[in-house]
């Protein structure tokens, strides 16, 4: 008799120690209250077509251009902790870190290896924003794991890795390069040839004078006054693919999805040779085609107006449709 | 009767135990049969004989055997008639099992778990887990599982497609897809082990989904071959 009682006490305490644990593991999940801000600020003399390179962890860059012949750094840590002096502790362990090489400028964010059991590298809940304004014809590389990257008004070569977040650049002078992993994808006003390759999210690129190659394996690729392109190559796995505007009549535009749509929408005056093939949809055209060759259901070949540029589309599930512009 | 029958019911005979009509039999045998007669004569002298002897008293040593015996199979017998209560034994040299030691043990237990659970916590609190970094990787490592998914239904819709498709290649350009998509297959292969092994590298998933898009590349390649030499097979459009 006394036994079992004192079995179930011992149960009750260990019920209540499971159960505290639990309240504490619970309220550990909540985001931290204290928020602690930290300003940074640098000036360094570059060449106008200089190199700068950024490379974040987390956290929102922006790069712009400006007509002196220098790079300014502008970046705000943000630290969050449960208390003020533990988020300010922690802003001091991340460093920023600005190198000079030659006529190259590395820009890095460098956080702390610590292996304390009371302290990971992870617990330090920290981003860094950035701005920078770059000389005007200085190219820019940026490497960001998490957050946003926008890049306007540059005169030089955009070289951009972003693992998540969106991008916009716009008014490039000189082309652009691009890898995204997660994010959507803007890029209005840009000369020179883009080659962007993207993983997941929406690529909408707007009024281009260049070529572009662009593969997106889950997402939309639409693409809008492109000019001045020798090619134009689009392809998606998973979503559609609209094209908008005029074609260079010595251009290849070629456009593959294996599950989407692809819609062309084309002056009423441009000429081209089409091959059109779907495995399983159906085509659509408002031109009048000149056939050559077997007329199916799931193939088109032949000339529009007479010939000139070169219009692949092709799709493994999905309907092509080109059309007249209004 | 057999001598061999007739051997068999001599002692049944000497010990009475024989019934009448074969007592008849046994005599009837006995009257022709010297050889039989002279065992029934032996048997009758062994018998006389073993009844002269003394019967000798078992020893003391005997009776204590017998009684020891007896002594266990009467503590068996109490044994399965009521269940034995078995006292444990203690571990160096403390009462393990005692209500006392076993309330002790749970209370050091259950300081231990909300310690580590306080620490734990703590922990947890000072880093304000999960931060924006974390949720942007495990956002990035769904969308990049959303697009292997993506990529198999793409091939397994291809492969299908190619399989139904009518139209034979040349031995040797269809004996070159099949080495390369051998190798490409291998390299899948060895992406979706190495995937499997570190599924939070996002490189390692970035290679695998190069890797598929080769084979898309190369499957979509073999479908056009097919459609080519279907179209040549059919001869020139006049």
């Amino acid at each position: 008799m006394i036994n079992s009682s004192m079995n179930r006490i011992a149960v009750m305490i260990l019920a209540l120690a499971v159960f505290t644990t639990g309240v504490c593991l619970g309220f550990s999940g909540k985001t931290p209250r204290e928020r602690y801000e930290e300003k940074f600020d640098k000036t360094v003399s570059l060449a106008s077509d200089g190199r700068v390179q950024i490379r974040n962890l987390s956290g929102l860059i922006k790069v712009e251009s400006w007509a002196r012949n220098e790079v300014k750094i502008s970046a705000v840590k943000i630290s969050r902790a449960g208390s003020q002096d533990r988020a300010k502790s922690n802003a001091a362990l991340v460093i920023i870190s600005v190198r000079e090489s030659g006529n190259t400028l590395d820009i890095e964010t460098q956080y702390p290896q610590t292996h304390n059991l009371f302290r990971r590298d992870d617990s330090i809940n920290i981003s860094v924003d950035y701005q920078l304004f770059i000389p005007e014809k200085a190219s820019i590389k940026v490497n960001s794991m998490s957050g946003d990257v926008d890049v306007r008004k540059i005169g030089g070569f955009a070289d951009i890795h972003m693992t998540s977040g969106d991008l916009t650049v716009s008014q490039a002078g000189n082309g652009l390069q691009v890898k995204v992993i997660s994010g959507t994808v803007r890029i209005d006003d840009v000369k020179g040839d883009i080659t962007l390759r993207a993983v997941s999210g929406s690529v909408i690129v707007d009024r281009v004078r260049g070529s572009l190659d662009v593969d997106n394996t889950s997402g939309r690729v639409e693409l809008r006054g492109v000019s001045e392109a020798d090619t134009v190559r689009a392809k998606s796995l998973s979503g559609g693919i609209s094209y908008e505007g005029k074609i260079n009549p010595r251009g290849r535009y070629s456009f593959d999805v294996h599950s989407g749509t692809i819609e062309v929408v084309l002056p009423s005056d441009s000429a081209f040779e089409l091959d059109a093939e779907t495995f399983s949809g159906g085509i659509e055209t408002d031109f009048a085609v000149q056939v050559l060759g077997k007329v199916s259901r799931n193939e088109l070949h032949g000339t529009v107006n007479g010939g000139g540029a070169s219009l692949d589309l092709k799709t493994f599930s999905g309907n092509i449709r080109i059309r007249k512009s209004r | 009767m057999r001598c061999k029958t007739a051997r068999n019911m001599i002692s049944e005979a000497l010990g009475g135990t024989l019934g009448p009509n074969q007592a008849e039999k046994l005599e009837r045998h006995l009257s022709s049969c010297a050889e039989c007669r002279g065992l029934r004569e032996d048997f009758r002298m062994i018998v006389r004989d073993a009844g002269r002897l003394e019967i000798p008293a078992p020893s003391d040593r005997v009776w204590q055997g017998i009684k020891t015996r007896m002594d266990e199979t009467r503590q068996k017998a109490l044994a399965k008639a009521r269940p034995v209560i078995r006292e444990k034994r203690p571990l160096f040299g403390l009462p393990l099992f005692s209500p006392a030691y076993r309330f002790v043990a749970v209370g050091f237990l259950a300081v231990a778990v909300v310690a580590a659970g306080v620490v734990f916590s703590l922990r947890g609190f000072r880093s304000g887990a999960p931060t924006a970094l974390d949720k942007s990787m495990n956002t990035t490592l769904a969308k990049l599982e959303e697009a292997q998914r993506y990529y198999k239904l793409a091939l397994k819709a291809l492969d299908e497609a190619i399989a139904a498709q009518k139209g034979d290649l040349d031995p040797r350009i269809e004996q070159a897809f099949l080495k390369n998509r051998e190798a490409v297959e291998a390299s899948v292969a060895v992406c979706e082990e190495t995937v499997a092994g570190r599924p939070s590298n996002i490189d390692v998933r970035n290679l695998l989904l190069s890797a598929y898009q080769e084979k898309l590349d190369l499957l979509n390649d073999l479908m056009a071959a097919k459609k080519t030499s279907l179209k040549r097979a059919a001869g020139p459009i006049l």
